[in-house]
């Protein structure tokens, strides 16, 4: 992920040889900048990695995000918490209330007993007991009902007065206890009739109860039972209101001695908790125990969450009327479910996305960045491979290669110029270019620019040498930059020089000796033809033959010997070059082959011709031996037809000379133009197979090049280029 | 046009070549008007015949000049420079007659003020011709100056 700088280009080495600090050079200007740009680089290279202010940002966000959560969670917790303690008090508020109602019921009944006179019969409290209206306006009540207390003696008594009415009255189950607690009366009677006459003394809970509420003239409740009524025997308790006859009832003893009976009410728990509960509260799980005794479980077991605990439990002991009695109220599912609150979920997401984002933009803009000069470092690395080529190249130049500034103080010079000049570059760089190059071009490089100019150099060793020199101006930011590039032609100008006094010697041999040849041969010839002319009658046949080839030969010696003088003057400049219209010319040349012309009848044809700069003799001798061909090599069966003309072309122009003659064979278009080169013999046709080779001298003599194209016996065409002159082509 | 046949053409003829001072001789004697040929085999020689110096008794007479460019110790263009910078001698016409096409020769000649080149063909009849023509114009139509006072 993090990248390894590649480092900033080094361009000591490019410009300059071997910088020297202390010089006050263009070099050093360029470490320094490569320096100042590499800790750029690496700068930029730092920013785009992630630091820990980015880290710490980011952590902070975090735990930001992470405390809200935790906060906005907690409280949510707590509200949920409270709302689940809420509801757990609620729901023991409303069985303490109904307990208390209840009691208020039983204590109805302790009133209408009292108005009774403390005498009561079954339909008396049948009566009570309707006008209460127990299911309607209480629910959960099982029955209400009377006790009566009985000591053993009053048993008999008391069965025989309650058999009056009921018939099938009595006392159950039997106890080894000598007092009796029968219930007497209990409403609603149908589905209780089955504790009619039951002995609250037989069980211990109830028989506990009773005696408690005796002593102490309270209201008590008995432990956990189940009623007889109870087909389920599901558990329940009953509530006991004692009641007394007149008379003081402080005291334990008092209480004993007036207690008459209890006003009872039965409860099955199942059925009080569900009068008491609405269904609403099926989101808790409850569960109620006297001591050990479970008196009620709803929804316990669903309570447990898969980890076998509750999210909420909270357990609330009420002491009601004697008993203690424990709720266990836990939270359901389905109570989580309700009151769960998204909030705290929602921040912690939507900060962990805040974060997640947040990141992503550090990460996104360190990438950028890195981006950025993972670009600039490949740009670099082309940028720095073409340095390193450019600068392969000027280091490995032949040619010298020398810049400066505009009044010609010298910045660099390459190991070419070194070679040349025999200074060192360190020596060289800050001196003025007149050190190498001596006026005048040496004085005014920047006046100098242009094309390549011979001059004068000097080097170390104050040798003067010839070199080929060009300024120009190198276009660069803030500045001009002058550049000068040197050949050292001194050895090429030797060469040169040498050959060209050569070839003149050469020429000058070849004239001396065509120009001396002739003069004996002119004689040969000569004395021969006179000895013909007035010895021939007196010699025989076979003397006169010998003199006849004699003559022939010289003659023919005469002609080579001239055609070669013709050739060897062919590249002779005399006259010079001028501008001549060439039109012109060749009407002079049409004019000297005259005769030939007429006597074959040839019909010359000239287009437009340009003016040109060439030798013009030459120029009229190239187009004398072409046109002299024309007319020479004519087919015999047709009038000759010739066709001068000029086509222009961007640096030259193209003559052709055309005509309808016999024609050449394509495998002899490069030999024609060879010296003596012959295609006929001498009888068909005169000639010493000279002129072409003339005519290809002189074209190369003024840079251009000759050529043929010819088909047998249809005719050729000789086409030769006439460069133009510089400043031609240019308007060209 | 004046015609004096009374005196005899004299034409010197500058030439070292013998066999060239034959031919050309020969040429001249079928020449139609009457002449006479003296011969200097030099320039040096040239020169005394002309100005009658060192032991040469002085041409009385010289019409013409044919003059050769090639010639041994003072060649023909110093031979005719010496005699159009002399004033007794610039009168006469100087002929150069030469077996170079150079042009440079051709010019240099004129440029000394030779009256005419002509180039020796190499063919001995066209060279009888070229004396015959020579003949005719110079000798025949041409009014010398020597023959007009």
């Amino acid at each position: 992920m993090f990248l390894r700088p590649q480092g900033p280009v080094d361009l000591r080495g490019v410009m300059t040889g071997s910088p020297d600090p202390g010089a006050p050079s263009a070099g050093n200007r360029l470490f320094e900048e490569a320096q100042s740009l590499a800790k750029e680089h690496d700068r930029i290279l730092h920013a785009g990695r992630l630091h820990w202010f980015h880290w710490s940002i980011i952590g902070a966000s975090l735990v930001l995000t992470i405390v809200a959560w935790y906060l906005v969670q907690t409280q949510v917790d707590e509200r949920v918490g409270n709302q689940f303690d809420q509801e757990a008090r609620q729901v023991v508020e409303l069985v303490s209330e109904r307990m208390r109602k209840y009691e208020d019921a039983l204590w109805g009944g302790l009133a209408a007993i009292h108005a009774q006179g403390d005498e009561i019969d079954h339909r008396e409290w049948k009566r009570f007991s309707e006008t209460l209206k127990i299911e309607k306006k209480y629910p959960g009540i099982n029955g209400i009902g009377v006790i009566y207390h009985l000591k053993p003696g009053e048993v008999a008594a008391f069965l025989a007065k309650q058999r009056i009415e009921r018939p099938g009255f009595s006392i159950f189950p039997s106890h080894g206890h000598n007092e009796f607690f029968p219930i007497t009366y209990t409403e609603p009677v149908d589905v209780n009739e089955a504790a009619i006459g039951l002995d609250m003394a037989h069980e211990t809970n109830r028989y506990t109860a009773a005696r408690k509420a005796r002593d102490t003239g309270e209201t008590q409740a008995t432990g956990p039972i189940t009623l007889v009524q109870d087909a389920g025997g599901t558990p329940g308790f009953q509530l006991y209101v004692p009641f007394y006859s007149d008379g003081p009832h402080e005291t334990v003893e008092a209480r004993r001695r007036n207690f008459i009976g209890i006003v009872y009410g039965a409860f099955i728990f199942k059925n009080l908790m569900h009068g008491t509960l609405d269904s609403d509260r099926r989101n808790v799980g409850i569960r109620i125990t006297d001591g050990d005794d479970v008196l009620y479980n709803e929804n316990y077991a669903e309570a447990m969450n898969r980890y076998g605990r509750p999210r909420f439990a909270k357990t609330i002991s009420i002491r009601e009327f004697g008993r203690t009695w424990d709720f266990e109220i836990l939270s359901k599912e389905s109570f989580d479910n309700i009151s769960s609150n998204q909030l705290p979920w929602l921040i912690l997401i939507g900060g962990g996305i805040i974060d997640a984002l947040l990141l992503a933009l550090f990460i996104f803009l360190a990438r950028s960045n890195r981006q950025a000069v993972e670009f600039a470092d490949k740009m670099n690395e082309q940028f720095q491979a073409r340095t390193i080529r450019l600068s392969a190249i000027i280091e490995n130049a032949r040619s010298g290669l020398i810049t400066m500034d505009e009044d010609g103080l010298i910045e660099s010079i390459n190991p070419a110029c070194e070679r040349i000049f025999g200074y060192t570059a360190a020596e060289a760089i800050g001196r003025n270019i007149r050190l190498f190059i001596p006026a005048p071009y040496g004085d005014d490089p920047d006046q100098n620019q242009g094309f390549a100019v011979r001059a004068e150099g000097r080097t170390k060793s104050g040798e003067t040498i010839l070199l080929e020199l060009a300024f120009s101006e190198i276009p660069v930011a803030g500045g001009r930059l002058l550049s000068a590039i040197v050949r050292d032609i001194t050895e090429q100008d030797k060469a040169e020089t040498e050959i060209i006094r050569k070839n003149l010697e050469l020429e000058r041999f070849a004239y001396v000796a065509s120009h001396d040849l002739q003069e004996p041969l002119r004689m040969v010839s000569s004395f021969t033809e006179l000895l013909q002319a007035e010895y021939g009658d007196s010699l025989d046949d076979q003397a006169r033959q010998y003199m006849e080839w004699t003559v022939q030969s010289s003659r023919r010696m005469q002609n080579l010997i001239a055609d070669l003088l013709e050739y060897s003057m062919a590249s002779s400049d005399e006259g010079g070059f001028s501008d001549f219209d060439s039109g012109e010319q060749i009407a002079a040349v049409l004019d000297n082959l005259g005769n030939a012309m007429k006597e074959s009848g040839a019909k010359i044809k000239v287009g437009n011709l340009p003016v040109i700069y060439v030798n013009p003799l030459r120029f009229g001798r190239l187009l004398q031996n072409l046109v002299g061909n024309a007319i020479k090599y004519r087919a015999h069966d047709r009038v000759p037809e010739i066709t001068i003309n000029a086509q222009e072309g961007d640096r030259e122009w193209v003559f052709s000379v055309c005509d309808n003659g016999l024609g050449i064979r394509p495998e002899y278009f490069d030999q024609i133009f060879v010296i003596f080169k012959r295609l006929h013999n001498k009888e068909e046709y005169s000639g010493t197979g000279i002129g072409l080779s003339i005519c290809r001298k002189i074209v190369e003599n003024f840079g251009g090049r000759i050529w043929v194209e010819s088909e047998p016996d249809r005719g050729s065409k000789f086409f030769f280029s006439v460069p133009k002159r510089q400043k031609d082509r240019d308007a060209a | 046009m004046i015609k004096d046949n009374v005196r005899l053409i004299e034409i010197l003829l500058v030439e070292d070549n013998p066999g060239d001072v034959f031919l050309t001789k020969k040429a001249f004697e079928r020449a139609k008007v009457a002449n006479h040929l003296r011969v200097a085999t030099d320039g040096e020689m040239a020169l005394n015949i002309l100005r009658g110096e060192n032991g040469c008794p002085p041409a009385e007479i010289v019409d013409i000049v044919l003059l050769d460019i090639n010639l041994p110790k003072l060649d023909g263009k110093q031979v005719l420079e010496a005699m159009k910078q002399d004033p007794a001698l610039r009168h006469i016409p100087v002929v150069v007659l030469s077996s170079s096409k150079a042009e440079k020769d051709v010019l240099q000649s004129y440029d000394l003020q030779a009256s005419g080149y002509v180039i020796k063909p190499l063919d001995f009849d066209q060279f009888v011709d070229v004396v015959a023509a020579i003949e005719e114009f110079w000798f025949s139509i041409v009014a010398l100056p020597s023959r007009v006072a």
